[in-house]
């Protein structure tokens, strides 16, 4: 026995009243110690952060088994998964809208509570609305509408997956969250509010028409054919801003305006660059792996380049560090040329350089001393860095930053405010939404791989795309690298970005779903493909018109991707 | 030939990169996030540009917002432009011309005869000509003010009155203000502690969200300091910054969390500080620059330390960079112990010191015969004296040839006393202070030149005799000569000089009283470093040049002490020039006259002395720069700082706010 146990064993035997005293005293003074605790987490004042604290935890808790998920998947059938997670994540956004947020503005805001004015919008009038509240409670409702209208066309037409849907509306939740309440005047960002609930709604009509199979094949099978046509087409959108565009902020023409709507082409652009590359990649890939001839090298230089000379001439870097990234990326795992890598980092960083050494374009310059030393050089990133430092661990309650005083908070500068009001731990939970999207791509694109790799290297190009857009835009916000002017996908302000990215994830889906078969389960647990033509199989699938480009014997269904159980319904249409 | 069959395949683990990678950045992602939210790197940063929200303040100071009749407030215009032609250079010019041509002084004058000084108002075309007349046009001066900074908040004011009322139904301009406006401003400037004096006055505070300094006059300026930048506002940040991080509550995020930093209580008078930066103003010369150092001789707290041409605590916002290029009076250096000067007279002491030790070899109380060997020394004018003197009466009247003389003898025992005083060696104000930076003073220096100095070789004499009178090599500030002198007057005994008395901690931001009292921090270090018998008879010497007929101080200002209600109250006076009530307190020093080699200036003055003679309470040292004798310059302000500084360790300290109210104010332990 050693001397711990004899020291316990001897004050356990202890019975005298002294000890006994001693013992109750300390218990009192634990007890009253909690009490005042608890107390203090009751009191009226800490209300909004309270609920704060429970709704985050909520939030933790719903992201953290949607990853789970995407590493293995319960007994949980997908589509029930799918539609308790979507109604999960509406109903919390509820409770952050309609709770969280007039608690935050009656703190922030008491004269003001109540009385919105929508007058100088005429443009978008909300007739019913007569108060703030109604107002908070009709977004949410048009949410709800736009989400239901989501979840009804995926299962229509392409039921693969069940996880990309909620992490995407968790997203798309947290920007109306924010971007509802974040204004000094309270009736021009409910207005940015309102539209970006507008454009979801817009968004997943659009999501409807391109995930359709009638379009979806109509648009591969010409992206199929004519891939220079969309060349053509993406540098002609960008060029055309020079003609037709509109400045919007900072002076440089980068939207076009189409009646009351504005459109930011750039958006469209990305993805249609990116398969360009990827159907580019694929067809040369054999040149690029086993021969040293330059011609296909040169013809994909001059490809990238004749995009990014247009973008550089519009003095917009972000889309073209995005871009590159995601061409080299695309590149390397096509070819697997360490070797041009290298190269091309050397010369992009050569170039870099000389552009900050001669300060031409200046901007490349500023943006890199904004970067270095934004307390010297740069007022809007000093705001930002004192607003994300308000917000510590749990952020201020909503409504209680001051988040409204930074430049473009609304859509550069996004995740700051997440990180002013939710804290870090809001911050956490975006992030992490974000790389289990990007993950759940990842295995995606694993998956099709085996069917029909153009189609794999486009879907990893346009998963990194959001990726890479997304680490860049946090990353500048949080003074890690310097910052250009994208958007954050799904969560910024902005209806031609979020109805685009809507697009995106249609086409993510509906390439999955193009190259996956209903399934059968055996009664040992394995499963079969069913080798029968696609459409006999599928009576909910529309004959497609132009034969699809994979042939039915090279299917053979991912390992990981369909252990995950997501690719294939078990139990479908036998 | 169809390409995807004829490409090679990748390993299946390759997909392992983008799934490593993306959760790499992702990581580095959320590191990043964590250190802007919760580290908070550039928490230091955060500005307090308050100026604009002082604009609301004067809508409610000046009543230019006046009650409406029914609970509300509403505009008065008239009172703004009224305010305006007051209080805006424009103003004042347009009142000034409305003056000018009610008094008819501009009858006839066109716009081509104005006169010059009314050309601004010409140039902003508030100026028209009709029939021959000048006129003002007022309804674009009104323009102009409303589009001011000032006028534009007066419109947003104006514009929402209704809001400018809080719950409480005040009129509230800060809440407003904070709503309102397009200022930039953080939730998280959070309070820091603050500054009180040794009396508990207060020297900086907080107030409305930024450091309140209307208490940081010029006499303690460079002791308190300016956040981040230099004083005990640098070196104590730890203690003063606010603490944001406090256990449960910081845990579940909630409100009320944010505590205030430590309040100090400095070792200075903030009163008798005051006092000494005015003794600086000198009838007859002007403003000179210099400093004093007041020491209590037990503890080592520096009663004051004031430097000349300190800045208002102030005046600094927005002008800093002005103070930081004045390179004509250098306002943000500390003479008191960052600029050095030859010590001159004062560092006989010293020599004294080192004769004492070495009796046998300088026989310092035998009565010698000056002589004329080192007399041709510069800086020496003194002539020989025809009766021979001991060493005491050399240093009450400063005998310049006895000093060189023996400085000589003793060679390099002058440079180890030197050392033991604590020459060539730094002090650490805050030396074993919680919390506290380093705070090193210049290094006072002796026998430390670019030339070697031979103390056994004849020929460097001349340079020898010439260090043992204070010049050339030897180098010191006032911190180091009252701790010289505190040494002596304390039997010996070298006690570490203190800054910082007290400490305690500081309330949660939502409160405004802090019921704690101050505990006391230590005194500082104290080691022996000259023999009791030594101190004495230098404490003797000493004594003389204040007491003896012929000293160099016995004709300045002496100490008295009078009764005002059974108190004592020390002051200083020219001897004899008191009622016969007042008590003389003998003091005890030392003066000197610091040549610099400069041509054309006189030299500097200093003094260092502690009282009262008999009994040593406190101790001073004074240098007065390009004045001239010590005792004409620098005794005077020496004298004022002993009474000063006699009265201060009397006087009992001001209650603080809140603390009547709390009975049994506990002091918190751990400091």
């Amino acid at each position: 026995m050693n001397r711990l146990e004899q020291a316990l064993a001897y004050v356990s035997q202890r019975k005298s009243l002294w000890f006994k005293t001693l013992l109750t005293g300390i218990a009192l003074y634990l007890l009253w110690q909690i009490a005042l605790f608890t107390l203090l987490v009751l009191s009226a004042e800490n209300r909004p952060f309270l609920l704060r604290a429970v709704l985050q935890t909520l939030e933790i808790i719903l992201v953290l088994i949607l990853v789970k998920r995407i590493v293995r998947a319960g007994p949980t059938a997908p589509e029930i998964f799918e539609r308790r997670y979507l109604a999960a994540t509406w109903v919390l956004f509820g409770l952050w809208l309609c709770v969280m947020v007039p608690m935050g503005f009656e703190i922030r805001d008491p004269y003001l509570y109540g009385t919105a004015n929508f007058d100088p919008y005429q443009h978008l009038v909300i007739p019913m609305i007569t108060g703030f509240r109604g107002y908070l409670f009709a977004v949410w409702l048009m949410c709800g509408i736009a989400t239901l209208v989501l979840y009804g066309v995926k299962k229509r037409w392409a039921d693969v997956d069940e996880v990309l849907l909620p992490l995407v509306c968790h997203l798309i939740f947290t920007g109306i969250l924010i971007l509802v309440r974040l204004g000094p005047d309270r009736t021009k960002t409910a207005m940015i509010g309102w539209n970006q609930a507008v454009f979801f709604l817009i968004g997943a009509v659009a999501f409807g028409i391109i995930i359709s199979p009638a379009v979806r094949e109509r648009l591969m099978n010409f992206a199929d054919r004519y891939p220079y046509i969309l060349l053509i087409i993406t540098i002609a959108l960008i060029g055309g801003t020079f003609f037709f565009g509109t400045a919007l902020s900072g002076g440089r023409k980068l939207w076009y305006r189409v009646g009351p709507l504005t459109i930011q082409p750039i958006e469209i652009s990305k993805i249609l660059f990116v398969y360009v590359v990827a159907a580019f990649l694929e067809k040369k890939a054999y040149t690029f792996q086993k021969s040293r001839r330059l011609s296909s090298l040169i013809s994909l230089g001059v490809m990238c380049l004749s995009l990014f000379l247009v973008l550089l001439l519009q003095k917009d870097l972000g889309p073209i560090m995005v871009l590159v990234i995601v061409c080299l990326w695309m590149f390397v795992s096509v070819s697997g040329r360490i070797d041009l890598l290298a190269t091309a980092l050397l010369a992009i960083g050569t170039v870099i350089g000389l552009a900050f050494w001669f300060k031409q374009p200046s901007m490349v310059y500023h943006r890199i001393m904004d970067f270095v030393d934004p307390l010297q050089y740069s007022s809007q990133m000093t705001y930002a860095l004192w607003t994300q430092a308000s917000g510590d661990l749990w952020g201020t309650a909503l409504g209680m930053s001051r988040a409204y005083k930074v430049p473009v908070i609304e859509s550069d500068y996004i995740f700051t405010a997440i990180l002013a009001e939710k804290g870090w731990i809001g911050a956490a939970v975006v992030l992490t939404v974000f790389w289990a999207f990007s993950i759940r791509g990842i295995q995606l694109a694993r998956f099709l791989v085996k069917g029909h790799s153009r189609d794999a290297t486009f879907m990893m190009g346009v998963v990194m795309v959001l990726f890479v857009q997304q680490v860049v835009i946090v990353a500048g916000n949080l003074n890690m690298l310097p910052l250009s002017g994208l958007t954050l996908p799904f969560v910024s302000a902005g209806g031609s970005s979020l109805v685009v990215n809507l697009g995106v994830l249609a086409l993510m889906l509906g390439l999955v779903a193009r190259h996956t078969r209903p399934a059968q389960i055996t009664e040992t647990g394995q499963v079969k493909s069913i080798p029968m033509p696609i459409a006999a199989a599928n009576p909910t699938r529309v004959e497609p018109e132009f034969e699809p480009s994979v042939r039915d014997d090279e299917m053979v269904l991912g390992g990981r991707a369909f252990r995950a159980g997501s690719a294939v319904k078990p139990g479908g249409h036998a | 030939m169809n390409p995807h069959e004829e490409r090679g395949e990748l390993s299946g683990y390759h997909w392992l990169i983008p799934l490593f990678s993306m959760t790499g950045v992702t990581l580095l992602l959320l590191a990043g996030a964590f250190r802007n939210s919760v580290l908070d790197p550039f928490s230091q940063n955060y500005i307090e540009d308050f100026a604009h929200q002082r604009n609301f303040e004067t809508f409610v100071e000046q009543g230019l917002l006046v009650d409406n009749g029914h609970n509300g407030v509403k505009a008065d215009w008239d009172a703004f432009y009224r305010y305006t032609r007051s209080a805006f250079k424009l103003g004042q010019q347009v009142a000034a011309f409305e003056q000018a041509s009610a008094a008819g002084a501009l009858q006839g004058v066109t716009l081509k005869t104005l006169p010059g000084t009314w050309q601004p108002l010409v140039k902003k075309r508030l100026l028209s000509e009709q029939d021959g007349q000048l006129v003002l046009n007022g309804e674009a001066y009104h323009q102009r003010m409303l589009k001011t900074t000032f006028g534009r908040h007066f419109l947003m004011a104006a514009n929402n009155t209704h809001r400018l009322i809080n719950q409480a139904g005040r009129i509230s301009a800060d809440e407003f203000y904070f709503r309102e406006t397009n200022v930039f401003s953080v939730t998280r400037v959070l309070p820091r502690g603050a500054v009180y004096d040794r009396h508990n006055q207060l020297i900086v505070g907080w107030d409305k969200g930024r450091r309140e300094r209307s208490g940081l006059h010029e006499g303690v300026f460079h002791v308190v300091g300016l956040p981040y930048r230099s004083g005990i506002e640098q070196k104590m940040e730890k203690a003063l910054a606010p603490k944001p991080h406090r256990g449960l509550h910081d845990l579940a995020g909630l409100r009320g969390r944010d505590r205030r930093g430590d309040d100090l209580q400095l070792t200075v008078d903030s009163e008798l500080s005051a006092k000494l930066y005015d003794m600086f103003d000198f009838e007859k010369k002007g403003r000179l620059k210099g400093a004093v150092v007041l020491m209590d001789i037990e503890s080592g707290h520096l009663l004051a330390s004031v430097s000349s041409n300190a800045p208002h605590g102030e005046t600094v916002r927005g002008n800093y960079d002005a103070l930081v290029r004045d390179r004509k009076h250098k306002p943000l250096l500390n003479r008191a112990w960052d600029e050095l000067h030859f010590p001159g007279s004062t560092y006989k002491t010293v020599v004294a010191a080192a004769m004492l030790e070495q009796e046998a070899l300088t026989q310092p109380f035998k009565r010698v015969q000056e002589k004329r060997t080192y007399l041709k020394i510069r800086n020496n004018r003194n002539k020989v004296r025809k009766k021979p003197i001991d060493m005491r009466t050399a240093f009450a009247v400063s005998s310049n040839t006895y000093f060189a003389e023996k400085g000589v003898l003793l060679g390099h025992h002058t440079a180890d006393m030197a050392g033991r005083l604590g020459f060539n060696s730094a002090c650490d104000l805050t030396l074993g202070v919680k919390d506290a930076k380093p705070w090193i003073t210049a290094t006072s220096s002796a026998y430390r030149g670019q030339q070697q100095v031979r103390f056994d070789k004849r020929g460097d004499h001349r340079l020898v005799a010439q260090f043992s009178l204070g010049q050339n090599q030897i180098k010191s500030h006032p911190l180091h000569m009252a701790t010289l002198i505190a040494t002596v007057a304390n039997d010996g005994v070298f006690v570490d000089p203190r800054l910082i008395k007290g400490r305690r901690r500081g309330t949660l931001v939502t409160e405004t009283h802090n019921p704690a009292a101050f505990s006391q921090l230590q005194y500082g270090e104290t080691r022996r470093v000259l023999d009791s018998t030594t101190a004495r008879y230098l404490r003797q010497a000493c004594r003389g040049t204040m007491n003896m007929e012929r000293g160099t101080g016995f004709y300045g200002p002496q100490i008295y002490r009078g009764t005002v209600d059974g108190q004592p109250i020390y002051s200083s006076a020219k001897r004899g020039s008191k009622a016969a009530e007042f008590v003389l307190i003998p003091s005890a020093g030392k003066t000197g006259t610091a040549q610099h080699g400069q041509k054309g200036k006189p030299p500097h003055s200093w003094f260092i002395g502690y009282a009262p003679a008999d009994n040593p309470k406190v101790a001073v040292a004074v240098v007065v720069e390009y004045a001239g004798y010590g005792s004409l310059y620098a005794l005077p302000i020496g004298m004022e700082a002993l009474a000063g500084g006699l009265n201060s360790l009397n006087q009992e300290p001001h209650s603080l706010a809140g603390e009547t109210e709390q009975v049994a104010a506990e002091s918190s332990p751990d400091f």
